[in-house]
């Protein structure tokens, strides 16, 4: 079920009504039943994987908790590798197997292993680490085992965060299952409110700049490089208005039932380094990382060459953890590139006049920079294959003022969309503030989103990026 | 009170997303509000791909008037039974019962592209015939054998498709095309109609976008649905059909003309009815020809019923401008073709 549907506007009103209808004790039940409910809507028959993956961590958790010495270790050893399993098989399976068998092409051999012929469950990566998340933290003592396996199971399966996160912390949310949520009216509108941002993004700024990115990215012969390089920066803010678009109807959902989830983004455009970046682009997977890659890797309390190499196997990690392509690998590889890039400058800059490095202006630019070389990574995470990517990047960077514009889109239509992404760099500067939460201005406000998303809204039913995930 | 109103609010949504769930109340409600005149919907009314653009150019009247069709002459007593598994270009606005037929006494029509199944009882020592009818979109389907012979049937013993697969039964069941259906209830008024064309006219005027579903013709004079035009679509008459694939559409509709006369039918006619993209602008892409091919396969067994050829050689206006559909004139040259056919069979 998409957010960006009239199913999910109905399926929403109906569960969150009960919700509150509903006593406290039979509430979780609900939850459960619609976030089953939700899941099945993609692909029914994957909500057994969920179910198995859930019963072995719910297990492993309760021991976990009672056993004391080596056991613990072998017993986290054993759920983790069934989880990493469960993504090893539907994820990367067919990736490692189409690898093996072009080095086995190139000694001349073939590989006697088939491919399998499975699509991947929707939103397998998320609910895969939050169920690790839970396991380490049970084990490392921060976090109680859940006795109650209905409440695990919504912990995993809570259909606002399901599919495509924010990736939960136990010590987040599991508490707030147990927890009695109130109707206030306070908590309903600024739901409601978050639900109408995140769909003006995916529906009148998202999927609009997605016509043009589509179609640059399926005529990428025949365009110029402006052209390219204005689909480019396109995607950057696809991408972003997608992803944070589906993060703001997640919170916004939980939040009318007086659930509160955890920033996913925030303002990541303005800042001015890739270290900056990270701590403001899907913060829940870029912390997940750290805390459970990073920090075990040593983070950067190591030597020099250490700390590269820590920063470069968590971003390959992280590459791949978004898809079994090696797009996304080199999309991996350049932010951590950069990082280690950054790091050397820093050093450098270290040593100048203080003044050199604070100024507006300095920042303006480091922002400029910033923004161009995630631009450029982008291009590989979006491109199907290494060889589309380095040839759009190619023909990108030899542009000229004076090209052709193509994208399919009207000349109206193009400066719509420069209006939109604009539109939006205001509001996540917090230049205008308003305070849309005051009783008089809610309705107005609300009316106005719904407006503008039913009169300028492209439905075509598109699913959000990282659904793929 | 308050909690009363919310109350019956949130069981209306429940019963809102209960009938949008399955087909069959959803078609009951559709049957229903066809006869309203309060809540006709606004969907259907002036032609299918108005009501899927709302461009206010092409709000016009479709009109099925079937007085006005031009029937051959036909002298043959009311002696066959003619079972028809077809779609919508059979439908009841053009075919309400067995009176367009020439020399039919019993008529029965199944939508086999919307999934119904129906048990056959060809009666013996009488004249049955079994035309299996499809438009050009869809004829790919039959590559398999069992799109048909799982749907027309002659026991009705429990049904194998799609139940086989319990992950698609239960998609098919619960939540095919749920999102159409409930837009369908809460949207599908007239009363909503100027909106919808404001939106729509707003997007062409500004944007010179139209709806994704469909797709303007060249010379801006027609609709056109967008499967069929775009050539990444299977259902396109651009998207390329490889001979293989030829050859296993030849060879499914060989096996059902077996099938279906082993059992009891005289004959088993095919026909396919071509996209309009096919007959009006087949220059806009790469024509893939797939009714040509297969009507003129020479492994091909199956009688046909060929409505293609005719269509490409007439002068008058054979498809609505703003619907997937044939028109009337559309509709009368086919069926004369067809009834040609029952009448040489007859004779």
């Amino acid at each position: 079920m998409l957010f960006n549907s009239l199913h999910f506007l109905v399926f929403f009103t109906i569960v969150t009504t009960l919700y509150f209808l509903l006593p406290h004790r039979v509430r979780w039940f609900l939850l459960l039943i619609s976030s089953c409910y939700f899941y099945m809507a993609f692909i029914p028959i994957y909500i057994l994987i969920l179910g198995f993956t859930i019963i072995i961590d719910y297990w492993a958790g309760v021991l976990i908790e009672q056993v004391r010495g080596r056991k613990r270790g072998i017993l986290l050893f054993c759920s983790l590798a069934a989880n990493i399993g469960v993504l090893a098989v539907f994820k990367y399976y067919n990736f490692l197997n189409d690898n093996l068998s072009f080095l086995l092409r190139g000694i001349g051999g073939s590989n006697p292993i088939p491919s399998l012929s499975i699509i991947l469950p929707i939103g397998l990566s998320f609910f895969t680490f939050q169920a690790m998340s839970y396991l380490i933290e049970v084990y490392c003592g921060r976090q109680k085992a859940e006795r109650h396996f209905g409440i695990y199971a919504l912990f995993v399966m809570f259909y606002p965060q399901l599919v495509a996160g924010p990736i939960e912390r136990p010590q987040n949310l599991l508490h707030q299952f147990h927890e009695r949520h109130s109707f206030s009216s306070e908590s309903f509108k600024t739901g409601l409110l978050q639900i109408a941002f995140g769909l003006f993004k995916k529906v009148v700024i998202a999927d609009r700049l997605a016509m043009a990115v589509d179609y640059a990215y399926g005529n990428y012969t025949n365009l110029s490089g402006l052209s390219l390089l204005i689909a480019s920066v396109f995607y950057s803010f696809q991408i972003y208005c997608d992803f944070s678009g589906y993060s703001d109807i997640a919170i916004g959902s939980a939040r009318a039932m007086g659930f509160n989830l955890m920033s996913n983004f925030d303002a990541p455009y303005f800042s001015s380094s890739i270290g900056e970046f990270w701590k403001r682009w899907h913060i829940s997977l870029s912390t997940w990382f750290r805390d459970y890659v990073y920090f075990p890797l040593g983070g950067n309390r190591r030597s020099a060459p250490r700390v590269h190499f820590n920063l470069m196997a968590v971003f390959i990690l992280s590459g791949l953890w978004h898809g079994a392509n090696w797009t996304f690998v080199i999309w991996g590889a350049l932010h951590g590139f950069f990082l280690i890039i950054e790091k050397r400058l820093s050093l450098l800059c270290a040593k100048m006049p203080a003044a050199i490095g604070d100024g507006t202006i300095v920042r303006v630019l480091r922002t400029a920079a910033t923004f161009a070389a995630i631009t450029v990574a982008w291009i590989f995470f979006r491109a199907e294959s290494l060889d589309k990517a380095l040839a759009i990047t190619g023909r990108l960077l030899r542009f000229s003022p004076s090209d052709r514009i193509d994208l399919k889109l009207s000349a109206a239509e193009l400066l719509f969309s420069g209006l939109l992404i604009l539109l939006l760099l205001v509001k996540e500067s917090g230049m205008v503030r308003i305070n849309i939460r005051s009783s008089r201005l809610f309705m107005p406000v609300m009316t106005l989103i719904a407006l503008a998303c039913y009169f300028f809204g492209v439905f075509n039913q598109r699913q959000f990026i990282y659904f793929q995930f | 009170m308050k909690k009363t109103v919310v109350i019956i609010g949130v069981a209306l949504f429940i019963l809102l997303l209960a009938v949008s769930t399955f087909n069959g109340v959803t078609e009951a409600v559709f049957h229903y509000r066809s006869t309203s005149a309060l809540l006709k919907s606004d969907k259907y009314y002036y032609g299918d791909l108005f009501g899927l653009s709302y461009l206010p150019r092409f709000k016009i009247k479709a009109d099925f008037a079937t007085a006005n069709i031009d029937r051959e002459k036909c002298g043959l007593p009311r002696t066959i039974n003619l079972f028809v598994a077809g779609d919508s270009y059979l439908g009841e606005h053009f075919v309400k019962d067995r009176t367009p037929f020439c020399g039919v006494k019993k008529y029965r029509f199944l939508r086999v592209n919307l999934n119904e199944v129906g048990v056959v009882e060809p009666v013996k020592g009488e004249t049955n015939i079994l035309l299996v009818e499809a438009v050009e979109r869809d004829v790919r389907s039959f590559k398999n054998p069992d799109y048909l012979t799982a749907k027309v049937r002659f026991d009705d013993s429990p049904v194998r498709f799609p139940v086989k697969q319990l992950n698609s039964f239960v998609k098919h069941t619960f939540f095919n095309d749920i999102g159409r259906r409930i837009e369908y209830h809460l949207f599908s008024y007239s009363c909503f109609t100027p909106v919808k064309e404001l939106k729509a006219a707003f997007n062409f005027r500004f944007f010179k976008r139209i709806s994704g579903e469909v797709f303007l013709a060249p010379d801006t004079s027609r609709l056109l649905f967008s499967p069929t035009v775009d050539s990444l679509s299977p259902q396109s008459s651009f998207a390329p059909v490889g001979d293989g694939e030829i050859d296993s559409i030849v060879s499914s509709l060989n096996y059902l003309h077996r099938y279906y006369t082993e059992r009891g039918f005289d004959e088993v006619y095919f026909s396919a009815i071509p996209n309009p993209v096919s007959v009006l602008y087949p220059g806009i892409g790469t024509y893939n020809e797939l009714i040509p091919r297969i009507q003129n396969h020479p492994g091909l067994r199956i009688p046909i019923v060929n409505i293609y050829d005719r269509f490409i050689s007439t002068e008058e206006e054979i498809y609505f401008r703003n619907d997937t559909h044939w028109n009337m004139n559309g509709f009368t040259l086919w069926l004369n073709e067809f009834n040609k056919k029952i009448e040489r069979h007859a004779r």
